[in-house]
Order: C-alpha cells, then sequence, then structure tokens
C-alpha cells in the first residue's frame, strides 16, 4: 500500500465546499484547510500509478482547484519505495 | 494513544506537507526519524531550479522533497522533480561503454571505448583539421562538464565547432537581451513576482511547463487578489484556470500584437518619459531612428490591424494594453512560444520594448523574465560560453582580448583559439550530413530526438563517428552511436547549476554512480590526456578544482561568481550573480543602485544604466511584424503547433525511466479541435495521419477545444513518433534558433 502526501492548490473562495468534496474520496485524508488556499491531503493506493491517476483526476475535474504538488510519497512495506 | 504504523505513515506523509508550505499538524514531528540522509540539491529537470533533497539509505535512493529553505520553490516540486530519486535507478541506466562492431553495439571496456574515441578524433583531426571534429552538448550538463568541453574542444583541439541544446531553446532570448539591454539574461529575479501586480505571460504554458513558477503566481494572486494575468497564447492550456485575459492568437502572429500595444501604451500616456530620455534609445534593427521615427513606424499598428494579422478581438488588445499601463509593476514571462520562432530574437525584442517604454524594469515586481527550459542552459552553455560563438563569462571568440584572456587561464597559446565561430547547431548536423564534419561527440543531450525535420539529419548521424556520453540507453541518438560511454547522473556527481534567475546552485555527489558509469568532466579529460593535452587537464582532481578555474574567467565580468565557491554554495541555497566576493549577497536587480556594476558616475542621475552599452542605453527596436516561416496554404490548410505536457520533460530520456510518469500520459497524440475533426471525420481516440511538407505521421486523436479551429497540437515527448518528423528546420537568422513552434500541415483520417 502506497501513501502519498499532496498540497492541493484551492480557489480559496471555493476551498471549504472543495475539501468537502474531498471526504468523500474513500481513499483520501484531508489534513485541512491551511494558509487559505492549501488542503493538505493523504491518499492510500495500492500502486503509485493509482495516486497519480488520481492527482491527474483531482487537477483535470475541478475546476477550483489550481494545482496538485505532491510532497511525499512512502509505502507501508518499505522495499516497495525501492 | 499509540499509533498503528500505517497512521504513523499517513501523519508523517501529511507533515511533509505541512512543512512545505510552512504550517505544522502535530506536536512531534520527528517523522523522518529513520536511517534516510537527506541531502540539499537542485531539480534535474527545467530551468525553475527548486531546491530539492534527496534521500539516500543505505546507499540507494529512496525518496525526494522539497527543500523547504530554498526560497525558489519552499518545499514544493511538481511530479516530475518528485519522482527523480527513481530515475536514477531506471531500467535504461547504461552501465557498460559499448562500441558498434559489426553494426551491433556491444560491452567494451572502458580502455578499448576511448582508445577508439581518442584514435578516430585523432585520425580526423590530423587528416582533415580541427573543424572536421564537433562537440554537442546540453544545458543539462553541470557548468563543470561544460567547461571541460570547451576549453578542450576550442583551446586545445583547435576548432568552435562547439554547441549545445541551448541553441535550440533560449538562443533567442539570448538575442533579445543582448540587443535590447547589451548584456544576456534577465535584469530582474523571481524576487519580482512576489512583487507583481500584473503577469504578461507569451507563448508560456508555465503551469505544465515551469509548475512551481506557476504556483508563485497562484500565490501572488492569493497576497493580492486584484493582481491581474493576460496570456497571449494560441493554445488554451492548464495555465488559462488562473489567467484574466486570453488573447488566443493564431500561431506565428502575435508580433502586430506587440506593437499594437506599444502604439496604446504611448497614446494612452502610459510612457515613462523621463526613464525614455534617461536610459532608452531608438533603432530600426539596421540603424539607430529617433522617438518620433517610432511612433511613426507605429502608425500602421492599430489595435485593428493588429486584431486582423491575430485573429482575436481588437478590444482585447486595447484591454491587454491599458492593464499594461494601469498597472505599476509588471513581469513578463515568456519561453519556447516565443523563441522557438523563426522571429523569436525580434519578439524578445518587443517583450522588452513593453517594459522600457513604461520604465518598469529594474525595480521589485517589474521584468521582462525569460524562462529556461533546462537547468543549466543559463549557468553551463549560456554563462559558460558552451556555444559556437562564445568563450566562458560571456565572452566572445571574435574579441582578441577575450580569447587572449582565456587563453591566459587555460594556458595555451591565443592562437589556438580560432577568431571565427564555428558552427552553429543546424549548420553543424549540415556539416555532418555532408560529411565536413566527420566526427561528433554528444555528451547529455539526444538530437536524433530533437533537431527539427529529423528526415533530413538522421542518415548523416548514423554516418559520422558518434560517441555518445549518455545515462540511459537506449535513446534515439545512442542507438545509431559508434560509441556509447554510461555517464554518472544527478545524485551520483557533484557540481553546479545555474538557474533562469542568475543563481547557481551547488549540488552533491550523495551516491556511488551505477555500473561503470563515470562523470562526463572525468570521461572528457580522459580524452584530453589521450589526444595528448594531459598537462592542461590534470590539476582538475575534482569538481571544485574546475569550478575553480571558472571563476578566475568570471571575475570582474557582468556575471562574476568569485564570491561563490563551493564552500559557501554548499552552505547556502544559491547565489545570483554578479557576486564578487564572498561577503556580497547576490544581485537580484541589475543595471541600478545595489548592483555591485553599477557606474554611479557615469550613471549621473539616471536610474538605471545598461552598462553592456556604449552610452548605457537600452534600445527598443521597431522590428517589422513577421509571420511564421510557412503559413498555412490551400494545400496545407492547418497550422501545428508543437509542446510539452506536465509529466514529461524533453525527450523523455528520464521521465520515460518512471512508470508511473509514462502511464500518466502514456501514448503519442494530436490534439484536434472537434470542428476540425467533424470536418475530417475524426474521432476521439480513432486515428489521424498528419502530414507536413516533410513527413507524416499517424496518432490518436484527442478531441479538445485547446488548440483553435484550424491549429492543431503536437507534444514532443516521445521516441515511437517523433513529431521533428515533421517540424520546419528554418531558423531565426539572427538567434539560429529553429522555428519549431509552428509550420502547416494536412491532416487525414487514418
Ligand atoms: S518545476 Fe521544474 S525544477 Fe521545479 S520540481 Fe518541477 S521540473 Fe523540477
Amino acid at each position: 500500500m502506497f501513501i502519498a502526501s499532496m498540497i492541493i492548490k484551492v480557489n480559496p473562495e471555493k476551498a471549504d465546499d472543495l475539501l468537502e468534496s474531498l471526504k468523500i474520496f474513500e481513499n483520501i485524508t484531508t489534513y485541512g484547510l491551511h494558509k487559505d488556499d492549501n488542503i493538505i491531503v493523504v491518499v492510500e493506493a495500492e500502486s503509485i500509478e493509482d495516486v497519480e491517476k488520481l492527482s491527474k483526476r483531482l487537477l483535470t475535474e475541478f475546476n477550483e482547484i489550481k494545482g496538485v504538488f505532491p510532497t511525499y510519497v512512502t509505502s507501508d512495506d518499505a522495499d516497495g519505495m525501492k | 494513544m499509540a499509533l498503528t504504523r500505517r497512521e504513523f505513515l499517513k501523519n508523517s506523509a501529511a507533515s511533509a506537507a505541512a512543512a512545505a508550505i510552512g504550517v505544522s499538524l502535530f506536536a512531534n514531528q520527528s517523522v523522518f526519524a529513520s536511517e534516510t540522509v537527506w541531502h540539499k540539491s537542485v531539480c534535474r529537470y527545467c530551468g525553475v531550479g527548486c531546491g530539492v533533497m534527496l534521500g539516500v539509505e543505505g546507499g540507494k535512493p529512496v525518496a525526494v522533497k522539497g527543500d523547504t529553505k530554498n526560497t525558489i520553490n519552499k518545499g514544493l516540486l511538481c511530479v516530475k522533480g518528485f519522482y527523480l530519486h527513481k530515475v536514477i535507478t531506471g531500467k535504461d541506466r547504461l552501465l557498460k561503454p559499448l562500441i558498434r562492431k559489426n553494426d551491433k553495439l556491444v560491452e567494451a571496456s572502458w580502455d578499448e571505448a576511448m582508445e577508439l574515441v581518442a584514435a578516430k578524433f585523432k585520425e580526423s583531426i590530423e587528416a582533415n583539421g580541427p573543424d572536421s571534429v564537433a562537440f554537442y552538448g546540453s544545458g543539462q550538463a553541470e557548468t563543470e562538464e561544460t567547461y571541460v568541453a570547451n576549453k578542450l574542444f576550442k583551446g586545445h583541439i583547435g576548432t568552435n565547432n562547439m554547441e549545445g541544446n541551448p541553441r535550440l531553446c533560449m538562443a533567442s532570448a539570448v538575442g533579445g537581451y543582448l540587443t535590447t539591454f547589451g548584456a544576456d539574461e534577465p535584469v530582474g529575479s523571481y524576487d519580482d513576482l512576489d512583487h507583481a501586480e500584473m503577469f504578461f505571460l507569451i507563448g508560456s504554458n508555465t503551469a505544465e511547463s515551469h509548475p512551481v513558477l506557476y504556483d508563485r503566481l497562484v500565490a501572488r494572486k492569493k497576497a493580492n487578489p486584484s493582481t491581474k494575468i493576460v496570456a497571449i497564447d494560441p493554445r488554451k492550456t492548464p495555465t488559462n484556470k488562473i489567467i484574466d485575459l486570453h488573447l488566443q492568437v493564431k500561431p506565428g502572429y502575435d508580433l502586430a500584437v506587440m506593437h499594437a500595444i506599444a502604439k496604446v501604451l504611448i497614446e494612452e500616456g502610459y510612457t515613462d518619459e523621463k526613464f525614455i530620455s534617461d536610459s532608452v534609445n531608438f533603432s530600426n534593427g539596421k540603424e539607430p531612428i529617433t522617438y518620433e521615427e517610432y511612433k511613426t513606424f507605429l502608425k500602421k499598428f492599430t489595435p485593428e490591424y493588429a486584431s486582423e494579422q491575430a485573429g482575436i478581438p481588437a478590444e482585447d488588445i486595447v484591454k491587454a494594453a491599458k492593464l499594461f499601463g494601469q498597472t505599476s509593476r509588471v513581469v513578463s514571462m515568456w519561453t519556447m512560444g516565443v523563441n522557438q520562432r523563426i522571429a523569436g530574437v525580434w519578439l524578445n525584442n518587443l517583450i522588452h520594448n513593453l517594459h522600457l517604454l513604461t520604465g518598469k524594469l529594474g525595480k521589485p515586481g517589474s521584468d521582462s523574465l525569460s524562462l529556461t527550459g533546462q537547468p543549466n542552459a543559463c549557468g553551463g552553455v549560456r554563462e559558460g560560453g558552451g556555444l559556437c560563438h562564445l568563450l566562458p563569462a560571456h565572452r566572445k571568440v571574435a574579441k582578441e582580448a577575450h580569447r587572449q584572456q582565456i587563453a591566459d587561464i587555460w594556458n595555451v597559446p591565443v592562437t589556438n583559439i580560432q577568431p571565427k565561430p564555428g558552427k552553429h547547431t543546424m549548420a553543424m548536423f549540415d556539416a555532418i550530413s555532408k560529411g565536413e564534419i566527420k566526427n561528433l561527440y554528444v555528451m547529455c543531450t539526444n538530437p536524433a530526438h530533437s533537431l527539427p525535420n529529423l528526415n533530413k539529419y538522421l542518415q548523416g548521424m548514423k554516418d559520422c563517428f558518434m560517441v555518445v556520453a549518455e545515462s540511459f540507453h537506449p535513446t534515439e541518438t545512442s542507438k545509431i552511436a559508434d560509441v556509447v560511454l554510461p555517464a554518472a547522473f544527478w545524485g551520483e556527481k557533484e557540481g553546479v547549476y545555474g538557474c533562469t534567475e542568475r543563481r547557481s546552485q551547488y549540488m552533491p555527489k550523495a551516491l556511488k554512480p551505477q555500473g561503470e558509469a563515470r562523470w562526463d568532466a572525468d570521461i572528457l579529460i580522459d580524452l584530453a590526456k589521450r589526444l595528448g593535452h594531459g598537462k592542461n587537464f590534470e590539476h582538475f582532481k575534482s569538481a571544485e578544482d574546475i569550478w575553480n578555474e571558472y571563476l578566475k574567467c568570471t571575475k570582474g565580468k557582468d556575471m562574476d561568481l568569485t564570491g561563490a565557491p563551493y564552500s559557501r554554495l554548499k552552505e547556502v541555497r544559491g547565489l545570483r550573480w554578479p557576486v564578487p566576493s564572498v561577503d556580497h549577497p547576490g544581485t537580484t536587480h541589475r543595471f541600478v543602485e545595489g548592483d555591485p556594476l553599477f557606474p554611479k558616475d557615469k550613471a549621473e542621475g539616471r536610474r538605471m544604466y545598461f552598462y553592456g552599452k556604449p552610452d548605457g542605453k537600452a534600445v527598443i527596436f521597431a522590428r517589422p511584424d513577421k509571420g511564421p516561416a510557412e503559413p498555412v496554404d490551400a494545400e496545407y490548410p492547418i497550422a501545428m503547433m508543437t509542446g510539452r505536457v506536465l509529466e514529461h520533460f524533453h525527450t523523455s530520456t528520464m521521465t520515460g525511466q518512471v512508470p508511473q510518469l509514462v502511464r500518466a500520459v502514456p501514448k503519442p497524440y494530436v490534439e484536434v479541435h472537434p470542428d476540425d475533426a467533424k470536418k475530417i471525420g475524426l474521432t476521439d481516440r480513432g486515428m489521424a495521419k498528419v502530414i507536413t511538407r516533410r513527413g507524416e505521421l499517424e496518432l490518436m486523436v484527442k478531441l479538445s477545444d485547446r488548440p483553435l479551429p484550424g491549429n492543431v497540437f503536437l507534444p514532443w515527448h516521445w521516441p515511437e513518433k517523433l513529431s521533428n518528423l515533421l517540424t520546419n528546420d528554418v531558423f531565426d537568422p539572427g538567434s539560429k534558433e529553429p522555428e519549431y513552434k509552428v509550420c502547416a500541415c494536412k491532416v487525414e483520417k487514418a
């Protein structure tokens, strides 16, 4: 299982709504809205490709998302990273 | 309460994200308390120059995270940078030298490979003279590597046939800076992004090509919601998410728009007349003209005329001009959409014109900032002098004093350095095709993928004796080489990269090279010795030795780096030249007070003194408007544009090693507007044939309203479908940079 964190840069006016929308995704844990337009999320996924697909989907499907910036990726199976 | 391992890892990951934006999520932040050792470095990909931390565990690269202390990216990375550690151990890493035997590349020892290279070079130099050999380098090589190549080829072999791929991406920006300001590279720095009230983006898909800078625009808009962003681009891009006004011009027809904006600025009284009289001259490109003559020249360029040329509403041109005029601080940014054009230098000049007319330059929040595509195009090739007409530290081969200064540092007779520029990239590959250049050494780049109109040049590359020093194999170029030398990759060697904003940053060696890979500078020094030039290279025992010799070249020059020895660069997050002494902080704005080279006595009260020009005045150019070299016509009715996607870099030699990036955008495609698709009978994900006068390609169709009807867009990253079989190799007569960005094509159902 891969665990990746991302900063989602959002339109500040839509940030609260978006935070709620993100909570619907089963494999996304949100860690709050920070400094008006940064939502911190952690994604859990079977493969790193799924992490990638999800970030792309967020960027293309949500107009209020301006950028998705990955910050760290790890795995609960340590060898999976190497 | 005890955390499960999963929760611990999730908290760790969330903490890393929090650190990147300067907030704290958990009381206990010691989440990376493992045996991972983090090394401060610089991203290997684009010219933004983001600071990265490379995590190493047990001698293996395990992770990359953004460097929160680096002021360029403050901990953020884009998806390319994020996977950098995976590239190091990518599946295509070349581990042993290869030489061609019986038309096959087979493994060889280093000694065998280097003996062959040296023998072939010697033979050709003796039989046909030094200009029968050539070097083709890269804006991705370290400054130290390019410096050694320059010293070997120009100073010892005695040929100026030394080029680098920045010729294909940055040369027009260099031409623009030199002709307008008298000195290469930007006046301001990224600091201006945090103060601008308007961003003017021209031919730049910032969101995909320079994502971390794009984030800085987002941040600026947030800090100052009245900040406006205006874009001139023939295609809608993800950058459109944050722009206020999009001038979606016909590809290749934006020069008239720039002139029309200048005309409105003057007519509406937005010019800074004192600045113009103090610091500006006017020219038509051939001779000086007066301000009045410039105004007369602009008469033709009404918003209506430009609207007709570019296919955009005249009122939008006026709107853009008024925004530029009314806003007190403006940063213009551009990249390949401006540079890779037949009139690339001219278009660069016309962007600078707007800043000179309004005096929006040389003060916080205002700059005319060319964005760089490669991480060390500025540092290694522009500053290091890695082009056929240059010598290190902004010197020219044509100037006797410059040759003498460098010959003294290189310890060679000045006669070793030819006064005549060598062949620029396109002329070089043309000479290779004609058999005039017989041996080519390629370092860290992939011309068999990246040259335009490839069909014309591929056979020449196959026929000449070609050495390719590369970390990955196969690339389109290594496949057809005679010798392929495994080069150490990022993280496996130390050196310096110089990014867009004149900032030089140090990269450590954190890992042993994979297999038998060797550092490029070490390979070149080996070649120098085998060619009998060892004496002037044997004191290079480390990257620092090379850097120190290079620093001597920069002393007293406009790009003085004397104050940036390794000892200092290892501690700081880069330094922006000029930085003439170790206690100097570096320079955020050139040509103004605060720039150590600003000549107060000569300036006599002027705010800006462009010391690269004899009278300290920059030049506003009255350049004719010029459309693309190959306009659409009845036979080829569609304009073909080329460009990039977020997940890939250049010829995908590196990003192609990362399955995540490959899968994100797996297949080559052509973007077609639905209206055109309907007319031609194309469907989404169906196949189309794109045909130009130079070649044809079958590609998957992606229906999209990003291009306007009558235009198609091709990303250029994939080797299996080389968009460069179609592109035009006609080049800007000044910069010699080819017009990759636009040509005429026809599209059929495949
Ligand atoms: S923006 Fe450029 S320098 Fe920064 S992480 Fe992405 S590719 Fe690297």
